[in-house]
């Protein structure tokens, strides 16, 4: 049977249903029957993927689409890189991720030079959330995008309230930022070291 | 949860799994119809958030 890898875990505590998991010293490599290459297979797998944040004490998500013939298969595959993903579970051990994405609200009616102005103070806002959110992270991930701001933070689990709190009130202080908090995610973003 | 609310997580949750995470076999299938639309389905996602504001 082909099964798809879901995670790699550590301090498992339980599995979603129709899961198994191959135990690699201390990491456990979630996994379940493989299906297609759907959509819904691909919402499938992340479902699971968040069942784990709240099974585990770790959980470092696998992309979408790692299949393996058997069990033995995924082991010899895994085990080259073993060291490193206890390296990386111990990173976001007892983090989840919150996504953190700025666009600068749609603009009123205005000449150019006002138009340049609220964008420069649109940007400047979003430096300055980047910055307050890092202080509350263990770390963070910012992509390359055309939005203002688009950045994922690791922040550890009881400190997400907060964290959506800062968000949330900056966004009510700076009405030129449309600001969206998304997450808590399992740590997809952290899941590989940084290059 | 709404209808929309709910759509709208299930955009950045596939594109989550899509392009993040560990790679291990690096043949990871990348052909799932209708999500390569990372920025589209950001877009969407801001402009869907502010109008659930709107309506709260």
């Amino acid at each position: 049977m082909v099964i798809e890898l879901y995670a790699f875990a550590c301090g498992v505590r339980d599995l979603p249903e129709n899961c198994g998991a191959a135990q690699l010293g201390h990491v456990a490599a979630v996994f379940g029957p493989a299906g297609g290459d759907t959509r819904d297979d691909a919402i499938r797998h992340g479902l699971v993927v968040q069942a784990l944040v709240d099974m585990c004490a770790a959980v470092l998500p696998v992309r979408f689409g790692e299949r393996f013939t058997e069990v033995t298969a995924l082991v010899d595959a895994v085990t080259p890189r073993l060291h490193e993903l206890e390296d990386r579970l111990a990173a976001v051990d007892g983090c989840v991720e919150l996504a953190v994405r700025i666009a600068r609200a749609a603009p009123v009616r205005s000449d150019g030079t006002a138009y340049m102005q609220a964008g420069l103070q649109a940007s400047r806002a979003a430096t300055t959330l980047h910055a307050l959110l890092q202080e509350r992270a263990r770390a963070a991930v910012v992509a390359q995008s055309p939005l203002l701001h688009d950045a994922c933070y690791l922040v550890a689990r009881g400190d997400v309230d907060d964290f959506a709190h800062r968000v949330a009130a900056y966004g009510v202080e700076h009405p030129e930022l449309d600001l969206v908090c998304t997450g808590p995610w399992a740590p997809a973003s952290f899941a590989e070291a940084a290059a | 949860m709404t209808a929309l609310a709910e759509q709208v997580t299930l955009v950045e949750l596939v594109d989550r799994v899509l392009h993040k995470g560990v790679v291990i076999a690096g043949d990871v299938t990348l052909s799932v119809a209708g999500v390569d639309l990372v920025y589209l389905g950001l877009r969407v996602l801001l402009a869907s958030v502010a109008s659930l504001e709107e309506e709260w």
